[in-house]
């Protein structure tokens, strides 16, 4: 293979390049012309620059705005001409910077083309390899940043390489000059013919090497120099858009007629195709690529044999909710009670201020109670969820929580329920509003309604937030477990439900998706901050907007008509209305109005508590049971959705029907749940 | 190869990459660049995490639980191809 010749490469306004007066091509040398072709950020640049240094010429490529690079260097009385392709992926028709480096490399035909690879990540760059080997140019594979591999602990056998491939396979390290002294000898054996050069290209699989022989056959008379007839029917076959083009514009019509029906029939023929390419980079990297058995890759395996288990996976799922709730109870706690006194105190001077002032009894009252004792009760927990969102965001960062949303999937498929209807459930634990929307992405209409129907059941994190705080008024240092087991409550009556209704509504339906699981690392405390402050803020909107309007709400109809006396208030008569249903889960009036209010904004029960009660911490433990105090929480996790909620329920399932019964399931399922656990609690 | 993914996507045999991976004994970076052209040719989707209409509502911060899982379905191209 002696293909060692003079060129003029300014011919045709190909190359374009002034040439500097001091050019070794002036110097009547022999020219080599060497294209570099890699990925973008493979230090293919590097490599250009310390070759070419000065002698660089830079334009953009013949009709393009794309950069074109060239430039000179001098290597054992050879000048050679290195031309820097643009950065490309694959050789499709993708992109022009795609486009441009194959019709370089087959117009051009340069005496070698160079594949650079990052050696850290071989597999990403060795597709670029599998489709240039099919081209005629030979290639030399270089292994660059062979430094930043071994510090990941990738060790390349580059001559277990060499001999897989075929073709010459150099180490380098570009950014410290090494390696390119032994490129630039392996570019000269494949010029003077001193290397066997012999690649062993990607194959396709038998199945379309008939078809592929059929359209090779088709266009082989009518595929214009200098377009390899091989390649140009592989690439109709992938379905290369460009190539299609030029080949429908050559051939005559019958058989384009031809071409068209093969490929119709063969659509999927591009899964083989380049799934016989991957084979290919599978075989190259299981012979020369030896990955580390520790480290960061070792440990997010060894971790997640673990935690992705089904069995040990679900058990620490419950260990770290119950780690997140320990630690929100025993660190957030006290900090609330110092607010709770801090807001008493300030309400105490308001309301003697107002008096002062002599303004009238009703405006003190509605600052007292209403404001203060809606919005600001409210606003005392915020280190509660302060401290419940900086756990959440210290395991969504370290990893963890998609693991937790895995474990949820497997658990769930366990339980007979629509795989894909995890995606917009995993939503629900932030808002429900975007759980029952999210469940568009279903095409099954009855899987979707059936998700629509089951959202509410996720704990929100408003919903959350409201039972961790009545939780820690009424349970005091046992509140951890009772809001563990209170989310467990949900997500078995969810997957109870969920069985049920699949019975009766759906046929199981496989799960069509895979999870890509992040990397566990040390997380970021910056973004944790971000997240937490973030959470706070959307919590503070919404207590300065829904929550207030709701205080003011239940305080004017607690406190009119008859003027401040609540027991003969609007609110007393509907809570007494409403009663006898709230005995039969030891709950007397204020409370089951409380619970009604979450109706318009979850948060709303604190906010109401802190209306009717004033310091219902302090309150609620002596006008409740124990057994009552149970049931006023699993009441309120069980209980219908929000308005907001509700409202998207109707839009996406487009049925007044589907929406009462799902909201009528919950308010049996909340009342069942409420009344057997008072009940049953009562005879123990 | 490619269209075992899909296959294996179709009938719920594996969930994760990493088990993908280990069934076709392919390592996982390669893993990931097949998936990465499968979707460029439009027979898989990223699912969007989030709704159309949770714009402007103050907890839509809170909706997505890690925005670094990545969650990859059959569109009806993939299904077909897969099928």
């Amino acid at each position: 293979m002696h293909m060692h010749h003079r060129r003029q490469h300014d011919t045709e306004g190909r190359l374009v390049h002034a040439l500097h007066a001091s050019d070794p091509e002036d110097q009547g040398l022999d020219t080599v012309v060497v294209a570099l072709a890699g990925q973008p950020n493979v230090g293919k640049s590097t490599i250009f620059n310390v070759l070419t240094g000065l002698t660089q010429h830079v334009g953009n490529w013949p009709g393009k705005t794309v950069e074109q690079k060239t430039g000179h260097h001098l290597h054992q009385d050879h000048d050679l001409l290195f031309v820097d392709l643009p950065g490309t992926y694959s050789l499709s028709a993708n992109s022009v910077e795609e486009r441009i480096a194959r019709d370089y490399i087959i117009k051009e035909s340069p005496d070698v083309v160079v594949a650079v690879v990052d050696t850290a990540i071989p597999e990403r760059s060795l597709y670029l390899l599998a489709e240039l080997l099919l081209l005629p140019a030979p290639v030399v594979l270089v292994m660059n940043m062979m430094d930043v591999a071994e510090q990941e602990g990738i060790l390349i056998e580059t001559k277990v390489l060499q001999a897989a491939l075929g073709i010459p396979v150099v180490p380098m390290v570009a950014t410290r000059n090494e390696g390119v002294e032994r490129m630039l000898d392996a570019i000269m054996s494949i010029v003077d013919g001193t290397f066997a050069y012999e690649p062993r290209r990607p194959t396709i699989l038998a199945t379309h090497q008939e078809v592929l022989a059929g359209l090779t056959a088709l266009v082989t008379d009518y595929v214009p120099e200098p377009y390899p007839v091989p390649w140009v029917a592989l690439k109709l076959l992938e379905g290369d858009e460009e190539i299609h083009g030029v080949v429908e514009e050559l051939v005559p019509e019958n058989v384009r007629q031809e071409i068209r029906a093969i490929l119709y029939k063969h659509e999927d023929a591009v899964l083989d195709v380049a799934g016989a390419r991957y084979a290919w980079i599978g075989r190259m990297v299981r012979a020369a690529v030896v990955r580390p058995k520790v480290g960061q890759v070792g440990l997010t395996s060894r971790l997640d044999a673990v935690l992705t288990h089904p069995f040990w996976g679900t058990l620490a799922l419950l260990a770290v909710l119950a780690g997140v709730f320990f630690l929100t109870y025993t660190v957030a706690g006290p900090v609330q009670g110092w607010l709770v006194d801090l807001l008493a105190q300030f309400a105490g001077g308001a309301v003697g201020r107002l008096s002062a002032l002599g303004s009238p009894a009703w405006l003190s009252d509605l600052v007292a109670d209403g404001l203060i004792g809606g919005v600001g009760t409210v606003v005392t927990f915020m280190p509660i969820l302060a401290i419940f969102f900086a756990t959440l965001g210290f395991l969504e960062d370290t990893g963890y929580l998609a693991r937790a949303a895995y474990v949820t999937d497997r658990f769930m498929h366990m339980m007979g329920l629509h795989g894909k209807s995890f995606l917009p459930l995993l939503l629900g634990f932030g808002c429900n509003v975007p759980a029952v929307l999210g469940a568009r992405i279903i095409e099954s209409p009855r899987a979707r309604l059936l998700t629509i129907l089951l959202a509410p059941l996720v704990p929100c994190a408003a919903q959350l937030a409201v039972v961790t705080i009545l939780a820690a008024a009424l349970f005091g240092s046992a509140a951890g477990v009772v809001v563990w087991s209170l989310v467990a409550l949900n997500l078995v009556a969810l997957a109870a439900l969920g069985v049920v209704l699949n019975r009766f509504v759906l046929k199981g339906e496989p799960a069509v998706f895979i999870m890509e699981l992040p990397l566990y690392h040390l997380p970021n405390l910056r973004s944790i901050g971000l997240y937490v402050w973030q959470n706070i803020l959307a919590f503070l909107q919404k207590a300065g907007s829904v929550i207030l309007v709701a205080s003011l709400v239940v305080w004017f109809l607690s406190y009119f008509p008859a003027a401040g006396d609540i027991s003969q208030s609007y609110l007393a008569r509907l809570g007494r209305a409403i009663e006898p249903l709230g005995q039969l889960m030891g709950l007397p009036w204020p409370v089951l109005v409380a619970l009604l209010t979450s109706f318009v904004a979850k948060e709303n029960t604190i906010a109401t508590f802190g209306v009717l009660y004033g310091d219902f911490v302090a309150v609620l433990p002596t006008v409740l049971s124990g057994p009552g105090a149970l049931a006023l929480l699993v009441f309120q996790m069980l209980f219908v959705p929000c308005l907001a909620t509700v409202a998207v329920m109707k839009q996406e399932s487009g049925s007044w029907k589907w929406t009462a019964i799902g909201v009528g399931l919950l308010l049996v399922l909340s009342l069942v749940a409420g009344i057997a656990v008072y009940q049953i609690g009562s005879l123990l | 190869m490619l269209k075992r993914i899909l296959s294996m996507m179709a009938t719920g045999e594996v969930q994760t990459q990493v088990e993908l991976a280990t069934e076709l004994d392919v390592p996982e970076p390669l893993l990931s660049q097949m998936v990465a052209q499968l979707a460029s040719q439009g027979y898989l989707t990223q699912a969007v995490m989030g709704a159309d209409g949770c714009d402007g509502c103050a907890l839509h911060m809170q909706c997505n639980p890690d925005r670094r899982l990545r969650i990859w379905t059959l569109t009806e191209k993939g299904q077909r191809a897969a099928s």
